[in-house]
């Protein structure tokens, strides 16, 4: 097997809204509010661990071209002298999609095997610009975004870093898969809306790639109802419920709310953020859309039940829209303490699992793995595997 | 007449010739001209009537026969006496011819398993039943007996009764046989609860709360073991297709009443570790159930027993050659080892001094299913069959019944766009699970789409049971009863069809075109408001007649309602 030829660009702000709550990344206002509230992209760590892996998975494969600075040279560890270093185009102290293309530019004339990138839909959408509807060039994204609809990505950067280490360019060739992004903005104010921006080349390992997000299918009202049903014989009235995005609990929880919450508490659940609801006195109060630190400081030292349901299609239970949920978190808790609830039609989606974490730190995510039992009615459940990612 | 060759390029051109230009066949053959690997596809078109309900045929005064009057010294205190109704009940006025023109009619709007090349309804084994075997089941000894009569007045009913019993005994390797379950169905629900007296009459009725069943297996098993009140766990597959076997090791527990499972599952391919699952269930003091409703490709080669289960059943009107009758009446038959025997529901027979009788029931068995015996006329259906088959030819159904699903895999697996998830380039049993995913892809059109094509060339189609595990699914199951020129004409069709999908997708959006009725409301036909199942209903439905609401039964206050599965679209 030849030696593989990469490219390497990070976007060093990607994600950054995820533990914050914001929603997703984009735009510096939301740059700077999540960077104000104390929260980091966590795109140089999944670097760091892919450069990690790859260097033990496959030895031979090397580093070609790399963006400057936090771009990318400052994760690599060692060597360098054979990397092509890319110059930053963006003069001012924050990143831009320019130096993204600019990678890119120079990752397609120096014709490597494939380019990796740290990002996460926007990040991809870059590269699309760049490299255009037409471009040969094969593209792996190592998932850092908040919640990724495009299929360009691996499941982790483990995977992503076997999957290079098992792939020949020559031999199994690549597969054209579609890079989607959601308006973020409209989104925020409860607007769901994917489009799609045009497809790009991956390597032909399907099973290492995450997919593209399915399009949400809020429950039926009588499937939601039945969830809600099983949902409330789960729950512990003295815990701290922490309750995951998604339609399927949204629409858990309305019909919960309906019926035995009713003079309880009458919020309705953030469609994309991650909520509390706390005891308090006879009842709860709901504490909407929080972010990491405020989850850590409501959850410490009380017992707590994660209610989650997987990305449709992709089948992630942590580390996909609700980076919120940070390893600080999890390393408290154990299987018993994961309610997971989904449709029978979306676990059919999902070809029967398995279910992934990717929480950014691997012990956390290997604490959680094993079989759990899934919610997907009232006295019925599914037996999934939970793998990390 | 010439002979012409036609290519797989003339056969997926379009238009197409018709099927009387392409009636060819090699010249000095001697045999009949027509030959669907040459002449491709059939010009057929489905009848369409625009028949009324038979109501709206009433004529006052018209009449079918003569009823004889009633008895006018009928004892007030008759059973009879106390039903009788006040008012004349609303039955339609109308003569013989007619009623059977009306029912002609719409039974030619029908694709009947007599009619069609039935291979389309894969799990079903829609198998030929064959015609003499009527005249059995029809016979006065059968039909002018009373499910009360004297044992030593049915002395042939019950030795086909017990004989049946045996055969069923050995093709499963049970220790005994109830015929009494109607459907399959029942039969399950029959093994349900079997396992639920079995576990109380040990003490453990109540820690014993969880049924364990997998996601290909049929919907009936979860759903009987919900009736009576079990959590049901549910497996779904592995990468390979079978029930996740790890899943199921980290599933039981002692409170595990039961494995509820099929083997082969929908997907055709025989779980070959099928005993380890078994013992991973018996070693937590679980039941292990094996849904035998097809068996069509096991006979003579597989059987319970060996597997180490302790209950199965078989659907009569599958593998057996019953007919499926339209949703019923059909037979379920439960097998159990001899530890569940006294568990076994309604009558047995068995032969004391060479007179055969009904045995007495045990005070433990479960309650009766159905009133009475099985469904007598069916239990003789495929008492004959068996009976016609022998030992070897039993074998030889299963044979035929895998080569001819081997042979349709091989033949669609040549259609672009068309896959068998799982097991590549492996055999399959009895049926396999296709997937038209590659096409869908391509061309939008979904695999329900290519099932109303069919329709247009008098074909069934059916997609897959609810919820779908493998995309935009297709399950074909051939069975023994088809040629091979049938198996090609249903294939060739299918190619045809997924042709056209990339062609002129909108024809086949828009199809059925030339059946008897085009496309159907999918929500209308899941939404009880628009169900009118009986002439009442429709008046009352449809035209807004208003009855008296007859006195129903209410729940008490406090008794809980159950939640309600949600609403599947078959298609």
């Amino acid at each position: 097997m030849r030696t593989l030829r990469l490219a390497l660009v990070v976007n060093p702000i990607a994600g950054i809204g995820g533990p914050a709550g914001l929603i997703g990344s984009d735009g510096e206002e939301i740059q700077d509010l999540a960077i104000a509230r104390g929260f980091r992209s966590r795109a140089q760590d999944r670097a760091a661990e892919f450069l990690r892996v790859l260097e033990r998975a496959a030895p031979g494969a090397e580093v070609a071209i790399v963006g400057e600075g936090p771009l990318g040279f400052d994760v690599l560890s060692a060597g360098g002298d054979r990397v092509e270093t890319v110059p930053r185009v963006s003069a001012e102290s924050r990143t831009s999609p320019a130096d993204t293309r600019a990678v890119v530019a120079a990752a397609i004339a120096a014709n490597v095997d494939v380019i990796v990138f740290v990002g996460g839909d926007g990040t991809a959408r870059d590269i699309l610009d760049e490299l255009g509807e037409t471009g040969t060039v094969p593209v792996l994204g190592i998932p850092s975004g908040v919640k990724m609809h495009s299929a360009v990505f691996s499941r982790s950067p483990a995977t992503a870093a076997a999957l290079l280490a098992s792939w020949e360019p020559d031999r199994d060739g690549c597969l054209r898969v579609e890079v989607a992004d959601i308006d973020e903005s409209a989104r925020r104010s409860g607007i769901v809306t994917t489009r799609l921006y045009g497809t790009l080349p991956v390597p032909n390992r399907p099973r290492q790639l995450q997919g593209g997000k399915l399009g949400s299918s809020a429950p039926g009202s009588d499937s939601a109802a039945g969830l809600a049903r099983a949902l409330e014989e789960s729950l512990d009235p003295e815990a701290v419920w922490v309750l995951g995005p998604g339609s399927t609990v949204r629409h858990v929880w309305d019909h919960l709310a309906e019926g035995a919450l009713s003079d309880k508490e009458s919020h309705s659940l953030s469609l994309l953020a991650v909520d509390i609801s706390l005891p308090a006195g006879d009842g709860r109060v709901l504490k909407p859309g929080a972010d990491a630190k405020e989850i850590e400081e409501a959850t410490a030292g009380r017992r707590v039940q994660l209610v989650l349901s997987p990305v449709g299609g992709q089948g992630f239970l942590i580390g996909r829209g609700n980076q919120q949920l940070r390893p600080e978190l999890l390393e408290h808790l154990g299987q018993k303490d994961l309610i997971v609830l989904a449709t029978a039609t979306k676990l059919g989606q999902l070809n029967g699992g398995p279910l992934y974490i990717d929480s950014g730190r691997r012990s956390v995510d290997e604490a959680l793995t094993g079989y759990i039992r899934v919610l997907t009615g009232p006295g019925q459940t599914a037996m999934m595997r939970l793998e990390a990612g | 007449m010439t002979v012409t060759e036609s290519t797989d390029t003339d056969r997926t051109a379009r238009p197409k010739r018709s099927g009387a230009d392409a009636a060819t066949a090699p010249a000095g053959a001697g045999l009949p001209a027509w030959s669907p690997e040459k002449t491709g596809l059939r010009s057929y078109h489905a009848p369409r009537w625009d028949e009324p309900l038979i109501h709206a045929l009433s004529t006052p005064g018209q009449r079918g026969m003569l009823v004889p009057a009633p008895m006018a010294a009928l004892p007030d205190r008759a059973p009879e006496a106390a039903v009788r109704r006040d008012t004349p009940v609303e039955l339609p006025e109308i003569a013989q011819p007619q009623v059977l023109r009306h029912f002609l009619r719409l039974s030619q709007e029908t694709l009947g398993a007599d009619l069609n090349v039935d291979i389309g309804q894969g799990t079903c084994t829609m198998k030929y039943s064959p015609k003499i075997n009527e005249r059995f089941a029809g016979s006065p000894l059968s039909v002018g007996t009373h499910p009360r009569q004297a044992a030593e007045t049915v002395q042939g009913t019950l030795q086909i009764l017990s004989e049946l019993q045996d055969c069923l005994a050995e093709v499963s390797g049970m220790d005994a046989i109830s015929l009494q379950a109607g459907s399959g169905s029942a039969a399950i629900f029959g093994n349900a609860s079997i396992v639920r007296a079995y576990h109380a009459d040990r003490g453990e009725g109540d820690t014993r709360d969880e049924v364990i069943t997998t996601i290909y297996s049929h919907p009936s098993n979860a759903a009987t073991a919900k009736t009576l009140g079990y959590k049901v766990i549910t497996l779904y597959p592995d990468e390979n297709g079978f029930p996740d076997l790890e899943a199921l090791r980290s599933a039981v527990s002692e409170r595990t009443a039961a494995l509820f499972i099929t083997n082969p599952e929908d997907t055709g391919i025989f779980n070959p570790r099928i005993t380890e699952y078994v013992e991973a269930v018996h070693e937590v003091g679980g039941l292990c159930v094996y849904d035998q409703a097809n068996a069509n490709g096991l006979l003579g080669i597989a059987r319970a027993r060996e597997a180490g289960f302790d209950l199965c059943h078989f659907n009569l009107h599958k593998t057996f050659s019953t007919p499926h009758a339209c949703g019923g009446p059909a037979a379920g038959a439960i097998g159990a080892r001899s530890h569940l025997s006294q568990f076994l529901p309604g009558p047995r027979i068995e032969r004391v001094d060479g007179m055969y009788r009904f045995a007495e029931a045990d005070p433990c068995a479960i309650a009766d299913i159905r009133p009475g015996h099985g469904v007598i006329p069916n239990l003789i259906r495929a008492y004959v069959w068996i009976r016609a088959l022998g030992a070897q030819g039993l074998r030889e159904v299963s044979d035929i019944a895998v080569l001819n699903n081997n042979y349709a895999l091989a033949k669609m697996l040549e259609i672009p766009g068309v896959e068998a998830p799982y097991a590549p380039s492996k055999h399959r049993v009895e049926q396999v699970r296709y997937s038209w995913q590659g096409l869908t892809d391509d061309t939008g059109v979904s695999s329900g789409e290519l099932g109303q094509r069919m329709a247009d060339y008098g074909f069934h189609y059916w997609t897959s049971h609810h919820p779908y595990i493998v995309p935009e699914p297709l399950t074909l199951e051939p069975t023994e009863s088809y040629s091979r020129a049938e198996i090609d004409e249903y294939v060739n069709t299918l190619a045809d069809i997924a042709a056209e999908a990339r062609t002129d997708p909108e024809t086949i959006h828009s199809s059925p075109l030339r059946s008897s009725i085009h496309t159907v409301d999918q929500d209308a036909t899941t939404d009880p408001d628009t169900w009118a199942t009986s002439w009442r209903a429709y008046r009352r439905k449809y035209l807004a007649e208003s009855f008296t609401a007859p006195p129903r039964w209410t729940p008490a206050e406090d008794l809980p309602m159950r939640e309600r599965a949600p609403k599947a679209h078959h298609r």
